[in-house]
């Protein structure tokens, strides 16, 4: 585990928005528009009815005003509900998988169908009306209901805001080198854990073999495995591996190469038929999918940081649909995209599936962007974070400050059960580089009401929502919830409910194969995110991707080769001039050679740990070494004196 | 990244009930990947040589073609019984009794003999079991016992209805004929 930075803090109060409106402007738009787009269709089933319009048109329009309309009128209760759970159903689909035509054109077939179906789809007036009056009533119903709620929100964050007045967090500001990027050693188990996590990466990127095979539209989808096994993998190259490229670089190479399959992203040109009306299948598109390029942006810009800049070159993240069709792209084209969606979106947020906005989603975007901009300043990600905070502060939080998980962008509509905990700690991970005091306020609510420590445990409540695994859609376990709870306490910097969730974690079962290691019983994606907690560290996040690594780790000497999994490598680190290694064999012990790169162009350099005493670089700054490893082995590498 | 707990209840009930179906399509747990290797320059050292292959089992041709037919009777039973409760079909006087005891004892003596084979679950012969037994059980239905008559729509829905079976058949003989023989490397 990595010791918490010792960087001085700058105390900061964030208070929740005591301005908050029962609806947002951009949510008031969006409900508006859906009351009047619904007015219409009452309409359509009163004016038969006062028209006295004859009992198949009557049927049709009462259909429309109320999904079973019809029926329920003509007295086929079953049947009218039946009609209403087919539309339910369908607006379950559309949130599930986006096709947005989905609830329309099966709202319209329950009103249609009994139309022109019944024998006798007459009914009396008095049913006519009650038919009418449910729209109308269950909205103000819910808007009352809204509302009271709301008030009471207003209450507690009140209350709430009383107390967050005395607390200061500790953002962290742009940390300096060397002494806030400590760079730890691999335990054993890390390095097993580690190795799972190559070993999957390392396949052809053709094969997919160890990883999940649900569905591509969901949480199981292989993007995000693919997304997580990236993270792990340069998270632990950021704390415990900077001057290590080698196989570490080409593993999160691969999983970036694997994600331009079309088998991982060509979901979208159905998503984007069924759900946006549009036949483009291009991935990175205006007004959606940020599921795709945000999450994928934040993997390549991780690698990017901390090895090089290949995927700023055009073209260098194809996406290739077939001979004819591909739409190459790269990482500034990637924050681009996002950047040009978030200023478009009358949210600021913009949508993942079609329609659909969801909060986490656009924390990747924004990450994305930062993490860009470290390496191609475009000067415009201050005025995306901007947006992005008036957002999360407005339309996409409570007044008791649980951030609002997901809203429709169609109707305004969002609800309470993506306001859960889950949403929140997972949020205040990936919230952390942008907006670090939302983030740790978010964390300061978790940890108030939520989530409790006992015995050097975290014990989540039995909730099915924190006891779910989206990498596998199982339900009974909490190792997912735990893992985010990990991640997100070690990036804040609650250190003691990390290592409570890690020893928690700790006492399930782990399987063991060929040298590596993973949790038993939970998802490839619950072992990606066990590794990025375990990997991180205190701001680890939000320093590499809004910071970005020091200029001495990206210039100074690096171990660029290494057999795999022969040799093992539990540090590396340089300060610019010096190289400090320590290596394990992973294979048994052997005597083996180990490759460096940029060196200084024919310099001599003093070795120890290594057969030879001295090495001299090439012309490339290149160097080759011969290493027994029986064991821990320490080189160092360092200018002649 | 949460997700919804009702999303997650749903999928996890058709993959359920999807993997009864067709038990041989239940993908294997996720878990490791096969060892990587790289030598000391980073290239991929050839993969070891393998040994020996071994022939997959045989997929249950009859038992699966009972077990199609089994579920095809109850589809079908299900589907008629749906239909005639909607204002699409009416419902006439004939033997239903008799015809649903027989329904009956086919789709469970074919469940029982499909279940009582061994082997891997052959999905051709699943859906040609399925497809022949909704055919022939809405052919018997409709035109030799006349227990039901289409209200609407009646040559179009007749077609949908009769056409479902021979569609099934037409798949499953794709499927046949596309079938190979399959060996699989052995590790060593």
């Amino acid at each position: 585990m990595t010791a918490v930075a010792s960087r001085p803090d700058q105390g900061t109060t964030v208070l929740l928005p005591t301005d908050v409106p029962l609806l947002p402007p951009a949510t008031r738009r969006s409900f508006l528009r859906t009351l009047a787009s619904y007015a219409v269709l009452w309409l359509a089933g009163a004016l038969p009815v006062a028209l006295d319009a004859g009992d198949r048109t009557q049927a049709l329009g009462l259909g429309l005003a109320l999904p079973g309309g019809g029926l329920f009128h003509a007295g086929h209760p079953v049947w009218g509900a039946t009609a209403l759970a087919a539309v339910v159903l369908a607006v379950f689909a559309w949130w599930a998988a986006g096709p947005t035509v989905l609830p329309p054109v099966v709202w319209l077939l329950t009103a249609v169908l009994p139309a022109a179906t019944l024998d006798d789809p007459a009914g009396s007036a008095q049913a006519a009306v009650a038919v009418l009056a449910v729209v109308p009533v269950l909205t103000v119903l819910a808007a009352a209901g809204h509302a009271v709620r709301h008030a009471s929100q207003r209450g507690r964050g009140a209350a709430l805001n009383r107390r967050l007045a005395e607390v200061r967090f500790p953002v962290t500001g742009a940390p300096s080198y060397p002494k806030d990027f400590p760079v730890v050693e691999h335990t054993d188990e890390d390095l097993r854990r580690l190795r799972a996590a190559l070993d999957l990466a390392l396949q052809p990127v053709e094969d997919f073999e160890g990883f999940t095979h649900l569905d591509q539209f969901r949480e199981g989808a292989l993007r995000y495995q693919l997304n997580a096994l990236g993270y792990g993998l340069s998270m632990a190259q950021f704390t415990r591996t900077p001057a290590f490229r080698g196989y570490l670089a080409e593993a999160q190479r691969n999983t970036i190469d694997k994600v331009l399959q079309r088998r991982v992203w060509g979901y979208w040109a159905l998503e984007n038929a069924w759900g946006n009306l549009r036949r483009d299948k291009d991935p990175v598109p205006m007004g959606g999918n940020v599921m795709l390029t945000g999450f994928y942006g934040l993997q390549v810009g991780m690698y990017s940081l901390l090895n090089d800049e290949r995927y700023f070159r055009p073209g260098s993240l194809t996406f290739r649909w077939d001979e004819d069709e591909a739409w190459p792209y790269d990482l500034p084209a990637l924050a681009g995209n996002v950047r040009a969606n978030v200023r478009e979106s009358r949210f600021g947020l913009y949508p993942c599936e079609p329609n659909w906005i969801y909060t986490i989603c656009n924390t990747f975007g924004l990450n994305t962007v930062l993490a860009s901009e470290q390496l191609a300043a475009s000067g415009e990600a201050g005025d995306v974070q901007e947006r992005l905070r008036r957002s999360y502060e407005s339309e996409f939080l409570r007044p008791d400050g649980r951030i609002v998980g997901v809203r429709s962008s169609h109707l305004g509509l969002s609800w309470n059960f993506w306001a859960s905990p889950s949403v929140q700690l997972a949020t205040t991970y990936w919230l952390h580089p942008g907006l670090p005091d939302l983030a740790h306020r978010t964390w300061w609510l978790i940890r108030d009401g939520w989530l409790r420590v006992e015995d050097g445990r975290v014990r989540t409540p039995r909730s099915i929502v924190s006891r779910l695994d989206p990498g596998s859609y199982k339900v009974g376990s909490d190792t997912f919830t735990l893992a985010v709870t990990a991640m997100a306490a070690r990036e804040i910097g609650d250190e003691e409910t990390a290592r409570a969730a890690e020893a928690t974690i700790a006492e399930r079962p782990v399987e063991q194969r060929y040298g590596t290691e993973r949790v038993a019983d939970a998802s490839g994606l619950a072992n990606s995110y066990l590794n990025l907690g375990r990997f991180g560290r205190r701001s680890g996040l939000r320093d590499l991707v809004a910071f970005g690594p020091p200029r001495e780790w990206r210039d100074g000497p690096v171990l660029d080769e290494a057999a795999y999994p022969d040799v093992l490598v539990a540090r590396a680190v340089s300060d610019g001039a010096a190289l400090d290694l320590v290596l394990a064999p992973g294979a048994g012990p052997l005597r083996t050679r180990i490759g460096l790169a940029q060196l200084h162009p024919g310099a001599s350099y003093d070795v120890r740990g290594a057969r030879e005493a001295t090495v001299t670089a090439d012309s490339q700054g290149r160097a080759a070494l011969e290493v027994d490893l029986g064991g821990r082995t320490e080189v160092r590498i360092s200018p002649a004196a | 990244m949460a997700c919804c707990a009702a999303l997650a209840l749903l999928l996890g009930l058709v993959r359920g009930t999807w993997f009864r179906v067709f038990p041989g399509r239940r993908p294997a747990e996720p878990g490791f990947a096969p060892p990587a290797r790289r030598s000391a320059d980073g290239t991929t050292p050839a993969a070891p040589a393998t040994t020996g292959r071994r022939r997959t089992a045989r997929p249950a041709i009859a038992g699966s073609l009972l077990l199609g037919t089994a579920y095809g009777a109850a589809a079908y039973a299900l589907a008629i019984a749906v239909l005639r409760a909607t204002p699409v079909v009416r419902t006439l006087d004939g033997p239903w009794a008799a015809r649903d005891v027989a329904l009956v004892v086919l789709a469970v003596a074919a469940l029982v003999a499909g279940l009582s084979r061994r082997g891997p679950a052959s999905r051709p012969a699943l859906l040609l079991g399925a497809g022949a037994a909704w055919t022939e059980l809405g052919l018997v239905d409709m035109h030799l016992l006349g227990l039901f008559e289409l209200r609407v729509a009646a040559l179009p829905l007749d077609l949908l209805l009769h056409g479902s079976g021979p569609l099934l058949l037409v798949l499953a003989a794709r499927r046949l004929t596309l079938s190979r023989p399959t060996t699989e490397a052995s590790p060593t």
